[in-house]
């Protein structure tokens, strides 16, 4: 009977832990995964091979405090004629034809957002590279988050760049 | 590692994938063997130490059989453990060329302090013998020697946790950053208590199992043995499932996979069989169980290194992927240079071949497509000019989009820019002016 109680105790010590670890495998899945597309758009492909300026597309990134998401018009100015066998570019140009914008999924969201104010304009006037934040973007076939966003990420690269941490400089 | 790094760069996809797969193999030898010495030394020590208190020389024989069973012969200790070492930066080194901030160097800095840990073990061990009459001097050998090796491996498996995480990287600028870490502390408090469960299987195993007719001999003694070795194995298997929940709740994001997930949990799952067969080997009569935990222990090293480098392949999958990019870039160069040659020895015309391959999505000679009609721009160029402006494009018209660069050699842009103008030539050659082939509304001073 002792023998019975302690063996069906340790599978259930051993059983709550590998349950806790596949929950955050579960956490992990829903919140932290590169997000799906609705097209296949690969930056690899376009500034890994064909090496596109970033603000070619997010042409707002210098001059707003959003990066911005290209129209699909400036997709159709190349894929007009580029690729229009491919099934991804017969998508894109359905979107286009229906006058309608692609419903891309967010991949970068700072996740506890306190009042927090990010500006891209006022860190590429500070000569911040793009991938210094996002990561290789030229190697990434579907863009994942790459930096945590987190309050201690932020500070430490401002204390780094000798970059203001006044409380206010972030938090408005 | 620059010399090497010339020599063998950029690595290709396959190797790469030799790399991970020698990986696997040091942290499947080398790790278990370092857990041993490691448990073993502490379990002898704590032994030694109270029969020196109390006097019961059942402690001291089994320290005695552990020192002599693990810290066997100086071969062994130079080739599961001192050797191993030496390979891993140089297996790091080539997965992370090119990537600045790396935490390499502290791999490479805990090599010392191995090589000497095992040199001061060595001596431990040879002053077993003597423990009575200098006490002191052996367990200040065992403390020297267990603690140069336990602080070496906190620095290795601190900086190989690191490499799970590049976004830190440019804060690593000291050791003591290197090492305040949660998840690096996590990682080494489930490795400390993961040797000490070995040791617990060592002892079943090694002493019992393995020399069998040894332990027989004395039957108070093999059970002493039995029940020390499933005890202190049984005790430490409850810390490993604590401590490696935390080393993954801990762990960026960026490290994950499913995969990695189902990793942990299958850690966790062959603890709980090891904590089984101790458990059996606790109420067993006889000597039973022993290999069962040892080998099990040898998967949770497989499965724990293998999470390692799924970790590290994870969060630097890009970088990866630049450096395979190289290696096809170059690979490409090559079969260009061949095809050149062989495309002169037989007649045909590179030019011509690049230009209906990859200038023809974008370019016509006589009508405007993503780009200006070639007939339009090409007389502002020479062959020098044009093919620097095809290596390296930028936007000269605003009313067409930039031409993105087309990726080719210097050789095969010099090939399409002669075959262009050549082609425009024997055009303009003809009856027909190309500008009245073009549509109206292009700009009068072609750009582009």
């Amino acid at each position: 009977m002792a023998k019975r109680i302690i063996s069906a105790a340790i599978f259930g010590y051993f059983a709550l832990f590998a349950v806790l670890v596949l929950l955050l495998g579960f956490r992990w899945n829903v919140h932290r995964k590169a997000p799906d597309q609705p097209i296949a758009f690969s930056h690899e492909v376009h500034v890994g091979k064909l090496n596109l300026e970033c603000m070619f597309c997010h042409q707002t990134a210098d001059k707003s405090t959003f990066a911005g998401v290209p129209p699909v018009s400036r997709c159709m100015e190349c894929h007009v004629a580029v690729k229009t066998e491919s099934p991804e570019i017969q998508k894109l140009t359905k979107y286009w034809n229906d006058k309608e914008p692609i419903p891309w999924n967010r991949v970068h969201r700072i996740r506890i957002r306190n009042h927090v104010y990010f500006s891209h304009k006022r860190h590429i006037k500070a000569d911040i590279k793009c991938e210094q934040c996002h990561g290789q973007l030229a190697a990434m076939a579907q863009v994942r988050q790459v930096s945590s966003l987190k309050m201690g990420w932020c500070v430490s690269c401002h204390e780094a760049n000798q970059a203001p941490t006044d409380c206010t400089i972030c938090h408005k | 590692m620059d010399f090497l790094n010339q020599h063998v760069i950029p690595p290709t996809a396959q190797h790469m994938a030799l790399l991970e797969f020698l990986g696997v193999v040091i942290y499947t030898i080398h790790l278990p063997y370092i857990a041993m010495v490691m448990g073993s030394t502490a379990v002898a020590m704590w032994l030694t130490f109270s029969d020196h208190e109390i006097s019961n020389p059942r402690f001291a024989r089994l320290a005695g059989d552990l020192i002599h069973t693990v810290l066997g012969s100086r071969i062994s200790m130079l080739v599961l453990g001192v050797l191993p070492l030496f390979v891993l930066p140089f297996i790091y080194g080539q997965w992370f060329v090119g990537a600045p901030g790396a935490p390499i160097k502290y791999i490479v800095l805990s090599i010392p302090g191995v090589v000497v840990s095992f040199v001061v073990l060595a001596l431990y061990k040879g002053s077993f013998a003597e423990r009575k009459a200098k006490f002191h001097l052996h367990m200040g050998l065992g403390t020297l020697g267990l603690g140069a090796l336990m602080a070496s491996y906190f620095v290795l498996l601190s900086s190989v946790a690191r490499l799970h995480d590049p976004e830190k990287w440019f804060r690593l600028k000291n050791l003591a950053l290197l090492l305040l870490n949660w998840n690096v502390i996590w990682k080494f408090l489930f490795f400390v208590h993961l040797a000490f469960a070995v040791t617990g299987a060592t002892i079943l195993f090694f002493l019992l199992r393995w020399s069998r007719e040894r332990a027989l001999v004395d039957v108070d003694y093999a059970v002493f043995v039995r029940k020390f070795g499933a005890g202190l194995g049984l005790a430490f298997c409850f810390a490993l499932p604590v401590f490696y929940l935390f080393y993954v709740f801990t762990s960026p994001d960026v490290a994950f996979d499913s995969t990695n997930y189902l990793l942990a949990a299958a850690v966790v799952f062959v603890a709980m069989l090891i904590a089984y067969a101790f458990f059996g080997a606790l109420r067993a009569r006889e000597a039973r169980f022993g290999a069962t935990a040892f080998t099990l222990f040898i998967l949770i090293f497989v499965l724990a290194g293998s999470f390692d480098l799924r970790a590290m392949a994870n969060a630097n999958r890009e970088h990866a992927r630049v450096i395979e990019q190289a290696a096809e870039k170059e690979r490409l160069e090559r079969e260009v240079e061949l095809e050149t040659a062989m495309a002169a020895a037989s007649g045909k015309n590179l030019g011509e071949e690049t230009f209906n391959k990859v200038c023809i999505q974008c370019h016509r000679f006589d009508e405007k497509l993503v780009g200006p009609a070639l007939a339009t721009v090409l007389p502002k160029y020479n062959a020098e000019t044009l093919k620097a402006f095809i290596l390296s494009p930028a936007k000269v018209d605003p009313a067409f989009p930039p031409m993105p660069n087309p990726g080719l050699t210097p050789t095969q842009a010099a090939a399409v820019a002669a075959y262009e103008l050549e082609h425009l030539a024997s055009m303009t050659g003809g009856a027909t002016a190309p500008e009245t082939q073009t549509t109206p509304a292009e700009p009068a001073a072609p750009t582009h």
